[in-house]
């Protein structure tokens, strides 16, 4: 039986080695027949790089892969980053494990968790366990890529695809994948992971200490834990429980701070990473714009963790910044959002779109139109209110008699109340009014009777009477101190921001690499904390919250804000 | 103060307060806050023409923001999201000033409370009739 | 390239021994059920942008096959794009005459943009169209084929062919090689 078993076995490699001989001299080895020009070493890793993320072989033909056996699809569609990810170390989804790919652990055999059993524990479905399976060659895992069995023979083309890829760009990409999360990311050491804060001079006191309060928090915290586990025997096996060896890590935080002009900044950041080059930045602060620091983390692969900004940068492609959302940008989109879904009964009725002339209305203004427009529909007229100068109800008369606007919206504090408040007693008035609800501030749940059923308000976080509930959770940091010292909602944000970095942390098992603490983040579930309706992650997805409620202030003695639309996306 | 009148002013004060209770807990008289959370929904025109798969896709954003997510009750800890009705057919205006007619959610109503489950026990007679 | 001892001779013999023996797979590949499913009567969105009632679009006479997906999913969600972009090729010219949707389990961020984008990286060719809604919509349509999945995070690889007017749907749970796709497809005539 034993003797079948054998030869068996040694039948399945010869046809695995047969298969994968044939399959890669199938695919065409220019490496016999020409000697290619000599890349550098850089050259050859971006090409590496371009193969692994981007599915396109060095030639600049996409990679052939066949996925399910024999399904075939193009390495654009679908490629090595999909599911191993930026940072090579693997993801979960659903039923399906994928096991890390970078060199640094594919080249180290995977033992059994218990000795003596044939598997690694695993949940999965279709790789139900991970297996047990000697260290990789280069051999076996172009094997591996090309033919899609491992060095013990097992077959994993139900979930992997397999791609034909010739001799010379396999090399190519093995090399990259021995780069692949090799080195420790800077900052991190075997006891300790230094980060920083990056606070502009300038912002509002209240809104920075508001900011750094939890954060400050979250690393004492953290620091405490470290100390009284060396301390104490007993709290170091609770930590070692709860945290594993995360939990006798210190960790520090810089706050860098920068003075002057943007344009002065990136030199300012430069010169404190070089001083401290920081694992990632946390938090971070500014009363305006916060595009330096990005392009600064972007260029240095630095994971900036939700800065707290109006006014973030937005875009589909960019990687190391995290933000809670797209800004008060997102409040004008949600507006046209709404809008989009009477569009055919609005149809060739007028827009107008008044606007206060500075950073935050503007940013709502071009949240609206830039939706709106892509909407296809036709724009809305824009009037401008120049900085200083509260709408007055003669000026607001003047452009609803002019233009005669359906839908009018006013994006301005709580002085164009007054104004409105007239135009609304008027007989002719628009039919409906959408305005900031975060920039009404207080004075929003307390808008005039005549207005609640004209107005609509965008309102970016959770009902304050279902959030009530969350408060216990966002207090915990202002224990000891003056909650009327802090401004609540950046309190809030920068809460949710370290909850979010501890449960990184922890997912991370171990391996603390830049690039697997943003992969990390993109597999977290949805989450609810304070403030924010719904936060929801995914890979590449760097705008934690994306909705926007349409709400109405209630009619009566204790008016409430109650919404008028679902969590809903522009 | 005359004794008669007394007894009389304190009655009346004490059945006042019972019927402000009263009103205040919603149409069943069940303490708690009331909420909904929605299953289906249809658009009723009314007298209004128009297109009914707009109202239809109207009527599901009002009947959406009528209904409430219950990881927003649950999450937190220490509240009770107590099922009290199946299926009731809420009606809600449009509310549009577009278009008219009204939407009918059909949705599981819940109430929700304080987890004072382990609360002790108490003497006073008029708080245990409080408590349902 | 290897050199295998003995020659190429015998491995090609016993490849072709090996390939005669009965597949390995005693255990089915996936599981195949039958099912009425109601469709809910929501209203959402392609990604042209362009308003869908669900019933009216799933109550067509074409064959229709059905998918739950998100944008930036990592494994499953390729796997069974692929397949459908697999059976387009396949289908030829005819392929507009198969309505394929596929249905965002991740509305939060796939907007129209973002479907367009996923369908052109598989080159999607007429008669496939992704769908996403509001979040409570998306819900109540996963609810009606009972693929339910709290989170996205925890969703599983489940296809739903339909066969008649009347609701039957064929509920497939697995990821399927190109061939047993193919021949669920021409079960039911497509």
């Amino acid at each position: 039986m034993n003797n079948m078993k054998k030869i068996l076995n040694c039948l399945k490699l010869g046809f695995t080695a047969l298969t994968a001989a044939l399959v890669l001299a199938g695919s065409g080895s220019a490496f016999a027949a020409t000697d290619p020009p000599r890349l550098s070493v850089d050259e050859q890793l971006r090409l590496g790089e371009r193969m692994y993320r981007e599915g396109i072989l060095p030639s600049g033909e996409p990679m052939k892969a066949f996925v399910s056996g024999d399904v075939p699809v193009d390495g654009t569609a679908f490629t090595c980053v999909s599911c191993h990810l930026r940072s090579g170390l693997g993801s979960v989804e659903g039923e399906v494990i994928t096991p890390p790919t970078n060199g640094r652990i594919l080249y180290q055999p995977r033992e059994s968790y218990i000795k003596g059993s044939a598997f690694v524990p695993s949940y999965s479905n279709y790789a139900k366990y991970l297996p047990v399976r000697p260290a990789y060659t280069d051999e076996t895992l172009a094997t591996l890529i090309a033919a899609g069995v491992d060095p013990t023979g097992r077959s994993v083309v139900k979930v992997m695809p397999r791609y034909e890829i010739d001799d010379r760009d396999m090399a190519i990409l093995i090399a990259y994948l021995k780069t692949l999360s090799g080195q420790p990311s800077p900052g991190v050491s075997e006891k300790h992971i230094s980060f920083a804060t990056v606070i502009v001079e300038g912002t509002d006191p209240v809104a920075v200490e508001s900011m750094v309060l939890p954060l400050q928090f979250s690393v004492d915290r953290k620091n405490a834990l470290a100390a009284a586990s060396k301390a104490n025997d007993r709290v170091a096996r609770m930590g070692y429980n709860m945290l594993g060896d995360l939990h006798s890590y210190t960790f520090s935080l810089s706050r860098w701070i920068l003075k002057g002009a943007p344009e002065t900044w990136r030199a300012q950041l430069e010169d404190y990473y070089r001083k401290e080059p920081v694992f990632a930045l946390l938090g971070g602060i500014s009363p305006g714009t916060w595009e330096p620091v990005h392009r600064f983390c972007e260029e240095h692969k630095i994971p900036d963790l939700i800065p707290i900004v109006n006014e973030p940068v937005i875009s589909d492609h960019d990687w190391y910044t995290l933000y809670l959302s797209r800004g008060v940008r997102q409040e004008g989109e949600a507006a046209a959002g709404y809008l989009k879904s009477m569009s055919d009964l609005i149809k060739d009725r007028t827009i107008v779109q008044i606007t206060r002339d500075n950073r935050r209305g503007q940013a709502l203004a071009d949240g609206f139109s830039s939706t709106w427009l892509a909407a296809g529909h036709k724009p809305a007229i824009n009037i401008q209110l120049p900085a200083g100068d509260p709408l007055s109800a003669e000026k607001l008369q003047q452009i609803v008699t002019q233009d005669k606007p359906a839908v009018l919206l006013i994006w301005d504090d709580a002085s164009l109340l007054p104004a409105l408040t007239a135009l609304a007693e008027q007989a002719d008035h628009p039919d409906m009014v959408m305005v900031s609800g975060t920039w009404l501030g207080k004075q929003a749940k307390n808008l005039p009777g005549s207005l609640r059923k004209l107005v609509y308000l965008t309102w970016p976080y959770r009902l304050p009477q279902e959030d009530k509930r969350f408060d216990i959770a966002a207090r915990k940091v202002l224990a000891g101190k003056r909650p009327n010292n802090y401004d609540p909602i950046i309190v809030r944000q920068e809460y949710v921001a370290q909850e979010l970095l501890g449960k990184a942390l922890m997912d991370m098992r171990g391996e603390y690499y830049r690039d697997f603490l943003l992969d990390t983040i993109g597999m977290m579930e949805d989450q609810y904390f304070p403030l924010y309706e719904r936060l929801s992650f995914g890979p590449g997805q760097r705008y934690a919250s994306k909705g926007c409620f349409i709400v109405q202030v209630s009619p009566g003695e204790n008016p409430k804000l109650e919404r008028r639309s679902e969590w809903m996306m522009p | 103060m005359d004794d008669a009148v007394k007894p009389i002013l304190l009655l009346l004060i004490f059945g006042l307060l019972a019927a402000g209770t009263v009103l205040a807990d919603g149409d069943k008289g069940i303490k708690g806050e009331h909420v909904f959370i929605v299953h289906e929904y249809r658009y009723e025109p009314g007298t209004t023409a128009g297109d009914p798969d707009t109202g239809q896709a109207l009527c599901g954003t009002r009947c959406n923001a009528l209904s409430v997510d219950y990881r927003n009750f649950i999450d937190p800890g220490g509240w009770r999201f107590i099922k009290i009705a199946s299926d009731r057919e809420v009606t809600l205006d449009l509310g549009n000033p577009f278009f008219g007619g009204q939407c009918v959610c059909t949705a599981d109503e819940y109430i929700v409370r304080l987890n004072d489950f382990n609360k002790p026990n108490l003497k006073n007679a008029t708080d245990l009739l409080k408590r349902e | 390239m290897r050199k295998l001892p003995g020659g190429h001779l015998p491995f090609i013999v016993l490849l072709l021994f090996i390939t005669a023996l009965p597949a390995s797979a005693n255990k089915p590949r996936y599981e195949r059920t039958v099912e009425t499913i109601k469709v809910p009567d929501v209203v959402l969105t392609n990604q042209d942008g362009a308003r869908v009632r669900l019933t009216s679009l799933l109550n067509s006479d074409q064959p229709l096959i059905v998918d739950f997906i998100y944008g930036t999913c990592t494994t499953i969600c390729p796997v069974l794009s692929a397949g459908f972009s697999n059976l387009q090729k396949k289908l030829g010219p005819d392929s507009a005459k198969v309505h394929l949707v596929s249905i965002t389990i991740d509305p939060e961020n796939d907007s129209p943009q973002v479907m367009k984008e996923y369908l052109q990286r598989y080159r999607a060719k007429p008669g496939w169209d992704f769908l996403t809604g509001s979040r409570k919509d998306i819900d109540r349509v996963m609810t009606a084929f009972n693929a339910y999945f709290s989170d996205k995070m925890d969703h599983q690889p489940l296809t739903f062919i339909r066969t008649q007017q009347d609701g039957e749907w064929i509920r497939l749970y697995g990821l399927l090689s190109g061939r047993d796709f193919m021949n669920e497809c021409k079960k039911v005539g497509i």
